[in-house]
C-alpha cells in the first residue's frame, strides 16, 4: 500500500477511536439505558465520582509517570552514553531487566508501607515500571548507533554533545519509542491497578462491577482502557516502526 | 541416464524455460552455464521436482520423474546448493546421516558409509560429530557434498555448490570434487555461473539463455561457436586463454632435451604436474625470450615455444 | 584488594546512602507506624556484630591482597558480604530486646535494611549474584531464625502467626500460575503453528491476542466471571467440578488466556525463524512434510518457544496476584487484606514472596533457556 494512504489510514483510525473513546466515556449511559430496559432489577449503582472524571483521572495516573520515566530516562541515557562506560552501562541494563520480573501489583503493594493509600503510591510504581523498558532502550538503542556514521561525525569535527543530539539521538528515535510504546500500554493498563490501594481511574469502576457481579459495569470500565491503549499504540507506531 | 525433453515452465506468464531437451550420458558431468535468469537453476530443479514443470518429459535412469512420489524421487537424487543448508541442530553425522535414515538403512551401515565417506572428502574422522556452527565456509561446503552423496545415489544435482566460498578454497574444492567424480562416475548436473569453474570441471557445459539451450558441446567445441553474438559475448574472446587452464602438464607428453642444449644464460622454471597450460604460457609472456626451459617433475627438462604449445592444445583436444 | 570494577562501587555508594536511611522502626503494635531508628541508635551488641562482619570482610580483603588468594573456600569477602542481612536482622533485635518498649511491641524493617541488603547483594558479585552468595545469605537468615533473633520483627510475627494461610497461598500462588501456563501451552503453540502456516490465519489470531494482552487483568477477570457464573448456574457438573464465577476458575482462565501471546508469538517466530536453507534441503532430500516438522522445524523452533513459555511462566507469577481480588487464592490474598486492613507487614509478608517466586523462577527458567539453546544449537556461548 501507499505509505501516503497508509498513513491517512491510521489517522483515520485513530480519529474513529478517539470519537469511540468519548463515547464510551460520555455516551455509555445510553447503552446502560438500553440494557435495563431488558434487566430492570439491576442494582443501580451510585457513582461517588463522575465517570469521565475518573477516566481522566486514569489518564493522568498513566501518562504522569510515563512522561517522568520518558524524562529521566532519556536524561540518564544519554548521560551514560556520554560517560562512554560500558561497565556502567551493562550494570543499568541487567538492574533494569532484573526489575522487569517483579510483578507490577507486587510494586504498586510494596508502595503503600511508604507514600501511603491514594494516586501516589501508584504512580510511584507506574513510574518504575516505564523507567525500566525506556532507559534500556535508550541505552541499548545510542549504543547500538553504527560505528561508521559515529566515527564520520567525530571526523567532521562535531563534539560528543553535538553528535549525542543531531546524530545518535535521532538514529536511537525508533528503538527509545519502541520501549516507550511498550511502557505507554502496559502503564495505561496497569494503572487499573491503582484502584486496589485507592488510588482512581478507571479500575474504580471495574472493581466495582467485579464486587457487584456486574458485567456492564466491568465492560464500562474496561472500553476507555482499551481504546486508550490503542490509540497510544497507534500514535506512536509510526516513529517505533521505522526499526523494521 | 537424465533425459530432458521439451520442458516448458512459467511463473505467472513469465517464461522461464522455453523447450529445453537435453541428455546427459551415464557418469557424465554437465555444466548448466548461462547469464542469471536464464532457467538454469529452474531447470535443474525440475529434475528432482523442488519446481514442477508445465510440459515435456524428465527421464532419470529410463523412468518419468512424474511417476515417482516426489519424497522417492528426492531420495534416490544427491543434491547440492550454494547455500549449503546444513541442519544447525545436527551434527555433522547425523546431517550425513539423514538421506539414509529416510531409506531406512541399517545404522551400523550408515556409519560404515560415514566413515568412508569422510575418507573421500578428506575431512579428518572427528569432524563426523562437530556441527555445523563449528565449521568454516568451506568445510560446510565439503560436508554438503558428502551429504549429498550419503546414499550413493547414482545422479547428483548441483546448484552452485562452490559459488560462497572465496576463491582459494573454491579451487580446492573443484579439484577435490573432480578427484572424487572421477573416482565415483556419478551422473552430475552442475549449475554455475562461472565460466573458469565450468570449464575446469565439465564432460560437456550446456549454455542457456532466455529459457533455451543454445549449445551443448565439450568445452573444447564451444570455441568454434565464439563467433556467435550472445556466445562470444558471454564465453568472453579470451575463451581460448581461459581453455588453457583445463590442462594440466600432468597429462601431456612434453618433449625431452637434453640437459647440454639448454640454453645455460636462461635458467629453467621447475613445474609440477598441476601446472597447466595457462601457467606455460604465463610464464613464457614473463620471461623475454620467446620459449621457456622448464623442468619436469621426473626431472628431465624440456624447452618449448609458443608452437609448442599450441600443438600440445592440438593434442589436447583429441 | 581485587580491583574494585563500577558494581563495587556502586554497591559501596548505595551503602553509605542506605546508612543514612531509618534502619528500622519500633511499633506498639501491628496497625502502628512506629518510631523510626537509625543505624547510629543501635546499642553496642548491634553494632559489634556489624561492626565485626565489616572487619572480617576487610580482614579477608587484606589476606587476599597479601597471600594472593582467598584464605578459605568461602571466605573470600564477596561471599561474606552476603551475610550482611543476617547481621542486620541480629543488630535490630539486638535493638529490640534492649529497648523498654511495652510487651507485644514489634519492629518494622525500614528502607535503610532494605537497601543495605540490597547493596551487599550486589558486592558479592562481578556480574550476577553468585549461587553460593544467594546460599550463604538464606542459610545465615535461617540461622537468625531459629536463634530466635527474628521474633520481635513485625513481618516474622505476621508471619508466625499466618504460618498456614502463608504456606497454603503460596502453594495455590505457583499452583494457578504454573497450571495455567502450561495450559495454554498447548493451545499457544498449536495457535502459533497454524500462524505460521496460514498468513490468513496470522492477521486474525495475533490481532486478537494482541488486544487481549491490553484488556487490563483486572477487566479479564471480570469479563470471565458473569459467563462463567452463568454456565455454572445452567450446567451443574461444572459447579461440581468447583468451577465457579468467583474463586480458582476464572482466574485460571484469564491468566492461561494472558500467556497464550508469549506461547503464540514466539512459536510463530520460532518457526519462521527457522533457518530457510535447512528447509530447502530437507525438501531436497525427500523428506516428507511431516518428517520436516518433526526432524528439523521443530526441534530449531524449540528453544524459540521455550523462551516463550519462560515469558509466560514468569508474568504468570505477577498476574496471578489479582487471582485474590476474586477468591481464587494466593498471595494476592494477603496483599489485598493487608492493604484493607492497613497493615503494611502483611503486604510485605505476601508481596516479598511473589518478588522472590517471580526472580526465582524467571533465573531457574532462564538457565534452563540457555542449556535448551545449547542442547539444539550446540552454540558455544
Amino acid at each position: 500500500m501507499a505509505p501516503a494512504l497508509c498513513e491517512e489510514m491510521r489517522k483515520a483510525q485513530i480519529a474513529i477511536m478517539l470519537l469511540l473513546l468519548a463515547f464510551s466515556v460520555f455516551g455509555f449511559g445510553y447503552v446502560e439505558g438500553l440494557y435495563l430496559k431488558f434487566a430492570p432489577q439491576r442494582a443501580k449503582i451510585v457513582e461517588r465520582t463522575p465517570f469521565f472524571v475518573l477516566a481522566l483521572q486514569h489518564l493522568a495516573i498513566a501518562l504522569v509517570p510515563t512522561a517522568l520515566a520518558l524524562a529521566v530516562a532519556l536524561l540518564t541515557g544519554c548521560a551514560l552514553h556520554l560517560a562512554a562506560n560500558d561497565e556502567l552501562k551493562s550494570l543499568f541494563i541487567s538492574a533494569s531487566s532484573l526489575g522487569e520480573t517483579f510483578p507490577s501489583v507486587a510494586i504498586i503493594a510494596l508502595s503503600v508501607p511508604l507514600l501511603g493509600y491514594g494516586n501516589l503510591p501508584c504512580m510511584l510504581a507506574l513510574f518504575i515500571y516505564a523507567l525500566l523498558p525506556v532507559l534500556r532502550n535508550t541505552i541499548t538503542g545510542l549504543s547500538q548507533v553504527q560505528k561508521g556514521v559515529t566515527e564520520a561525525a567525530k571526523g567532521m569535527g562535531m563534539n560528543d554533545l553535538q553528535r549525542l543530539l543531531k546524530i545518535e539521538l535521532p538514529l536511537a528515535a525508533p528503538i527509545i519509542a519502541a520501549g516507550l510504546k511498550v511502557a505507554l500500554i502496559i502503564n495505561i493498563s496497569a494503572a487499573t491497578l491503582g484502584a486496589s490501594v485507592g488510588a482512581g481511574g478507571l479500575g474504580v469502576t471495574i472493581i466495582s462491577g467485579i464486587r457487584t457481579y456486574d458485567t456492564l459495569l466491568v465492560i464500562k470500565g474496561t472500553l476507555p482502557v482499551l481504546l486508550m491503549a490503542l490509540i497510544a499504540d497507534a500514535l506512536l507506531a509510526p516513529v517505533s516502526r521505522k526499526l523494521d | 541416464m537424465i533425459s530432458i525433453k521439451d520442458l516448458y515452465k512459467s511463473y505467472d506468464g513469465n517464461e522461464v524455460l522455453h523447450g529445453v531437451s537435453l541428455d546427459v550420458a551415464p557418469g557424465e558431468l554437465m555444466v548448466l552455464i548461462g547469464p542469471s535468469g536464464c532457467g538454469k537453476s529452474t531447470l535443474l530443479k525440475c529434475i528432482n521436482r523442488m519446481v514442477n514443470f508445465d510440459s515435456g518429459t524428465i527421464h532419470v535412469g529410463g523412468r518419468d520423474v512424474r511417476q515417482y512420489r516426489e519424497e522417492v524421487l528426492r531420495r534416490g537424487i544427491g543434491y547440492c546448493i550454494q547455500e549449503v543448508g546444513l541442519f544447525p541442530h545436527m551434527s555433522v553425522y547425523e546431517n550425513i546421516a539423514t538421506v539414509p535414515r529416510l531409506l531406512k538403512w541399517p545404522e551400523p551401515k550408515i556409519r560404515e558409509r560415514a566413515a568412508e565417506l569422510t575418507g573421500i572428502g578428506g575431512l579428518p574422522a572427528g569432524y563426523l560429530t562437530k556441527y555445523p556452527r563449528q565449521l568454516s565456509g568451506g568445510e560446510a561446503q565439503r560436508v554438503g557434498v558428502l551429504r549429498a552423496l550419503a546414499s550413493d545415489p547414482p545422479v547428483l544435482l548441483m546448484d552452485e555448490p562452490f559459488g560462497a566460498v572465496d576463491p582459494l578454497n573454491r579451487e580446492k574444492l573443484q579439484k577435490e570434487f573432480l578427484r572424487i567424480q572421477t573416482e565415483l562416475k556419478k551422473t552430475v548436473i552442475f549449475v554455475t555461473h562461472d565460466v573458469d569453474e565450468a570449464i575446469l570441471l565439465a564432460d560437456r557445459i550446456t549454455l542457456m539463455d532466455k529459457g533455451k539451450v543454445v549449445a551443448i558441446d565439450k568445452p573444447v567445441g564451444l570455441e568454434a561457436l565464439l563467433d556467435d553474438g550472445f556466445v562470444g559475448g558471454f564465453l568472453g574472446l579470451e575463451y581460448p586463454l581461459r581453455l588453457l587452464k583445463r590442462y594440466e602438464v600432468g597429462e601431456l607428453e612434453l618433449c625431452d632435451v637434453d640437459e647440454g642444449a639448454l640454453d645455460k644464460d636462461a635458467g629453467a622454471v621447475q613445474i609440477s604436474p598441476e601446472t597447466t597450460l595457462k601457467d606455460l604460457l604465463s610464464m613464457m609472456i614473463r620471461s623475454d625470450k620467446d620459449y621457456i626451459q622448464v623442468r619436469k617433475p621426473d626431472g628431465r627438462y624440456c624447452r618449448m615455444g609458443l608452437e609448442d604449445i599450441k600443438w600440445l592444445l592440438h593434442y589436447a583436444k583429441r | 584488594m581485587r580491583k574494585a570494577g563500577i558494581r563495587d562501587k556502586v554497591g559501596l555508594i548505595l551503602m553509605s546512602a542506605a546508612s543514612f536511611m531509618p534502619l528500622a522502626s519500633l511499633k506498639a503494635s501491628r496497625l502502628d507506624r512506629g518510631s523510626p531508628f537509625f543505624l547510629w541508635d543501635l546499642p553496642p551488641e548491634g553494632l559489634l556484630i556489624i561492626g565485626s562482619l565489616l572487619a572480617l570482610i576487610l580482614l579477608s580483603g587484606v589476606a587476599y591482597a597479601r597471600f594472593g588468594r582467598d584464605i578459605g573456600r568461602y571466605l573470600s569477602p564477596r561471599i561474606l558480604w552476603s551475610l550482611m542481612p543476617a547481621a542486620l536482622i541480629a543488630a535490630v533485635s539486638a535493638a529490640g530486646a534492649g529497648s523498654t518498649a511495652p510487651e507485644g511491641a514489634r519492629l518494622g524493617l525500614g528502607a535503610g535494611f532494605w537497601l543495605l541488603c540490597a547493596a551487599s547483594l550486589i558486592l558479592t558479585g562481578r556480574d550476577g549474584v553468585p549461587n553460593s552468595a544467594l546460599l550463604a545469605a538464606g542459610a545465615s537468615l535461617a540461622l537468625c531464625a531459629y536463634l530466635g533473633l527474628m521474633d520481635d520483627l513485625s513481618i516474622y510475627r505476621e508471619l508466625v502467626s499466618r504460618r498456614t494461610v502463608f504456606l497454603s497461598e503460596v502453594a495455590n500462588h505457583m499452583k494457578l500460575a504454573v497450571l495455567s501456563a502450561f495450559a495454554a501451552t498447548v493451545p499457544g503453540v498449536l495457535l502459533g503453528y497454524w500462524c505460521h502456516v496460514s498468513p490468513k490465519a496470522r492477521r486474525w489470531v495475533m490481532g486478537f491476542i494482541n488486544l487481549m494482552q491490553v484488556i487490563p487483568t483486572l477487566s479479564l477477570l471480570g469479563l470471565i466471571m458473569l459467563p462463567l457464573s452463568y454456565l455454572s448456574r445452567q450446567l451443574p457438573v461444572l459447579a461440581d467440578l468447583g468451577i465457579r464465577g468467583i474463586g480458582f476458575a476464572p482466574a485460571f482462565i484469564a491468566l492461561g488466556l494472558y500467556c497464550l501471546l508469549p506461547v503464540t508469538a514466539n512459536t510463530l517466530a520460532g518457526f519462521s525463524g527457522v533457518d530457510r536453507k535447512a528447509l530447502f534441503s530437507a525438501d531436497a532430500m525427500g523428506m516428507t512434510g511431516r518428517q520436516k516438522l518433526i526432524r528439523i522445524q521443530a526441534p530449531l523452533a524449540f528453544p524459540v518457544i521455550f523462551s516463550g513459555i519462560r515469558t509466560a511462566l514468569s508474568q504468570n507469577i505477577g498476574n496471578a496476584t489479582i487471582a485474590g481480588l476474586v477468591g481464587g487464592g494466593g498471595m494476592g490474598t494477603l496483599i489485598f487484606l493487608g492493604l484493607s486492613q492497613a497493615a503494611p507487614d502483611l503486604v510485605l509478608l505476601g508481596a516479598l514472596p511473589v518478588i522472590l517466586m517471580a526472580l526465582l523462577l524467571d533465573g531457574f527458567l532462564g538457565y534452563l533457556e540457555k542449556r535448551v539453546r545449547m542442547a539444539v544449537l550446540h552454540t558455544d556461548d
